[in-house]
């Protein structure tokens, strides 16, 4: 079908698209809360899920509301129990090995210059990789390391206020907000505004749901291979890779980093290569099961929009570009379009 | 039919791969209990394959998982004293799956245990009249029960899996 050429609907269209922006853009200033607020999100998605797991399972065995409740706040101890004793046991390990290292004084140049530099090619040796290089390297990775701890610890003070605000809004609060929202919206629009609303609720939904499955997979991977290296703290880094992985393009190197570190510090170059070979059966899963038979029926952007949008939304905003665009645009997708349909009811064609 | 049984394949080959190579993680610790043994975190895979895919691949995985790692470089006697055990197991928790909720599923573990150690002692691996740990074989049974749990809510989570 031909488009419009009425110049009033793509005048109020490009207003909309900078608006868009601008939100955009006003994310990405408050960033710190933004994350907070997509982090309650995904937490909401899987909570609802396992709700309806939950429900689903309680009417299936037909058990009584008192049995429902006990059965309910069981599987929360569990939970909190199982989870508290792996990251806390996961901490230590990690904690003791960083202990070790200290005490004994290995840094990654010292492994570097010991194990790798008498090897290497003469030409690689002085010119390409010399051991200040690894040095420089090794500064920047603990400074940056650094900077994200102090980071992590701004992003839980903000998550500790939003999120259980935003579980309450969600569970308690919906249906009393939705109604406001649309009763405050004129009538001859209400229609296409509750489309709007849908599409970009299903949109979200769907990504994210796909973000889930696809870090929850390739966090199990790596928790598996990490055990089967022999990794100290194999939960925290494979549960760490998993949640990197959601960055796109950059994630699986970036969740490769720490454990691989960690290992070479620890003096354990096999469990180091192990660690490589787990990223790399975990990537090539990703590539060639979940991304093309999980992932693309659940969001369809084409492949080549796609890799633009990441390195423009990486060159424009950073990290938050690269993590954010892609819903970004999915989103205003869904409202440049249902805008579109409803100006051209009203201008005609 | 053929896709089924290509399925079917894949739902017994991939458990035993995870079942040998767990059986030959690097993490593994012995145990502390049994002499020679190790810590069986790998007696999870029989039991998730049975929870997840029936009675028949948990059975075949339980089977040839513990055949295939007691012929791998971390295979021991024990290992094929556990071959039937392991795969009753397996069985087992294929019978019982939706039948009851998933911890409940979870505790074929025990049986497994219980199996194993009676079996261990006809091959006369470990010495019969040597009390036996009950609160160590608990402890194993407990945290093997709350893994498949674990594993298999995660599995759900992320493949919308469903009994029915």
């Amino acid at each position: 079908m031909p488009l419009s050429s009425h110049p009033k609907i793509w005048r109020v269209l490009v207003i909309l698209a900078i608006l868009l922006a601008c939100g955009f853009t006003l994310c990405y200033y408050f960033q710190h809360i933004f994350y907070a607020f997509i982090i309650g999100f995904v937490l909401i998605l899987i909570t609802e899920k396992l709700t309806s797991d939950f429900r689903k399972s309680a009417e299936r065995y037909k058990l009584s509301l008192w049995k429902r409740w006990c059965y309910g706040i069981l599987l929360l101890i569990f939970w909190l129990f199982v989870i508290g004793f792996l990251l806390r046991n996961s901490f230590g390990q990690i904690a003791d090995e960083l202990q070790k290292i200290s005490v004994d004084e290995h840094t990654v140049s010292s492994i570097y210059a010991r194990e790798v530099y008498p090897h290497l090619p003469t030409f690689f040796r002085n010119d390409t990789i010399s051991v200040g290089i690894i040095e420089w390297v090794s500064v920047a990775i603990s400074s940056l390391a650094g900077s994200v701890l102090s980071q992590t610890f701004a992003f839980v003070i903000n998550g500790l206020l939003i999120i259980p605000l935003l579980f309450y809004l969600y569970f308690w609060r919906r249906k009393v907000i939705a109604k406001r929202l649309f009763g405050a919206v004129p009538e001859r629009f209400r229609k296409s505004f509750h489309r709007a609303a849908k599409g970009v609720g299903g949109k979200l939904h769907d990504y994210f749901t796909a973000r889930v499955i696809q870090s929850t997979v390739i966090g199990a991977l790596c928790c598996l291979g990490f055990f089967i290296a022999g990794v100290k703290g194999w939960l925290l880094l494979g549960l760490l890779a998993g949640f990197l992985n959601a960055v796109p393009y950059f994630g699986p190197i970036l969740g490769a980093i720490p454990p691989f570190i960690i290992t070479l510090l620890v003096d354990e170059s096999f469990a180091a290569l192990y660690v490589l070979l787990t990223v790399f059966v975990a990537q090539t899963i990703d590539v060639f099961y979940l991304q093309p038979f999980m992932i693309s029926g659940k969001v369809k952007i084409d492949p080549l929009v796609s890799i633009i949008l990441v390195l423009a939304g990486t060159k424009l905003f950073g990290i938050f570009g690269t993590i954010f665009i892609l819903p970004m645009y999915l989103v205003s997708k869904v409202i440049l379009q249902e805008a579109y349909r409803e100006l051209v009811r009203l201008y005609g064609r | 039919m053929t896709s089924s049984r290509t399925r079917t394949l894949f739902q017994i080959l991939i458990p035993v791969i995870i079942y040998v190579l767990i059986g030959n993680a690097r993490s593994i610790q012995p145990n502390p209990f049994i002499p020679g043994a190790v810590i069986a975190v790998y007696m999870v895979v029989p039991v998730v394959a049975g929870i997840l895919f029936g009675a028949r691949v948990g059975l075949l995985v339980g089977i040839f998982g513990t055949l295939a790692n007691a012929l791998s470089p971390a295979g021991s006697a024990f290992e094929f004293a556990a071959i039937v055990p392991h795969g009753v197991m397996g069985f087992s928790a294929g019978c019982l799956r939706g039948k009851m909720p998933t911890p409940f599923v979870a505790g074929t573990i025990l049986v497994g245990h219980v199996l194993n150690i009676v079996s261990y002692r006809v091959f006369g691996l470990i010495d019969g009249s040597a009390p036996l740990n009950f609160y160590a074989l608990a402890a194993e049974a407990l945290i093997g029960m709350m893994t498949v749990y674990v594993i298999v809510t995660i599995y759900r989570l992320g493949f919308g899996y469903t009994f029915d």
